[in-house]
């Protein structure tokens, strides 16, 4: 099943009949050490580090999923205010946490 | 004479001319690079301004979306080695740190830049709601200070088809 995700609290051309409660999703991921140092690297030059572009979108697609099963599980088939937090935890290492109300739209 | 020649080489020359290599390869590819994409950015900004709308509003502008979805965009950005060092310098005294401000600007305008063109090859034509959320990914090791931003941005596309 689709889940409708927005970031605000309507959806349009849709009406919410129920509201479920709370879902968020997290994790936390980290590269290998190979890309560490690749990123280290290319530090010294600047520009983009593709290796950590790659990681916080594994991370934000994770995080994203494990949200999106939450609200299967609850019966919702549409997750309104969806919200994005991140934090570095370790140097090249971070957390992204999802979170968003689920309710039943039609 | 000769010995003192190896002398004076190895380490008055030798040693300049390492720390001389580290300041001016960052200085140059760092500028190339921030050139390179600064130009970019242009060039996909003006493109994606007459097929994408966008806004901070919470509500769409069109009168009668048919289909709403999230988009996403996200960058990671690392600053040279030579504006590391100017920043550092720049801790001492305090004040405003004019080297890491452009690195911090340009990720936020790849990544909202990202989430438009995804929202355009997804069928949608205006995008409200965006939301920016940023963070040091090397601020972690005080000792080895980088600058590591990472910039993320979401938002909620709208379609009238």
């Amino acid at each position: 099943m689709e889940m409708l995700m927005v970031t605000t609290e309507e959806i349009p051309g849709k009406k919410i009949v129920k509201v479920m409660g709370l879902v968020s999703g997290t994790t936390i991921r980290a590269k290998h050490i190979g890309k560490d140092i690749m990123a280290g690297l290319k530090n010294i030059v600047g520009g983009e580090l593709k290796g950590y572009t790659e990681m916080m979108e594994e991370a934000r697609t994770e995080a994203t999923n494990r949200m999106v099963a939450n609200a299967q599980a609850m019966g919702a088939n549409a997750i309104t205010n969806v919200r994005l937090s991140t934090a570095s935890l370790m140097q090249g290492a971070a957390e992204v946490y999802v979170y968003g109300t689920a309710v039943v739209a039609e | 004479m000769g010995g003192e020649g190896l002398l004076f080489c190895c380490f008055i020359i030798l040693p300049l001319m390492i720390s001389l290599l580290f300041f001016i390869i960052p200085v140059i590819s760092g500028t190339i690079i921030e050139k390179r994409h600064l130009e970019d950015l242009s060039r996909r900004e003006e493109a994606i301004k007459s097929k994408v709308f966008f806004h901070n509003r919470k509500r769409p502008i069109m009168m009668d979306p048919k289909r709403a979805g999230i988009v996403y965009g996200s960058v990671t950005i690392g600053a040279d080695a030579f504006k590391t060092w100017l920043a550092q310098w720049r801790q001492l005294v305090g004040g405003r740190m004019g080297s890491l401000l452009p690195i911090l600007e340009r990720a936020r305008r790849e990544a909202t830049l990202r989430a438009l063109e995804q929202a355009y090859s997804q069928g949608f034509t205006e995008v409200g709601n965006i939301r920016i959320t940023s963070m040091n990914l090397g601020a972690y090791n005080p000792k080895k200070k980088t600058l590591m931003t990472s910039v993320l941005v979401y938002a909620t596309a709208y379609s009238d088809k």
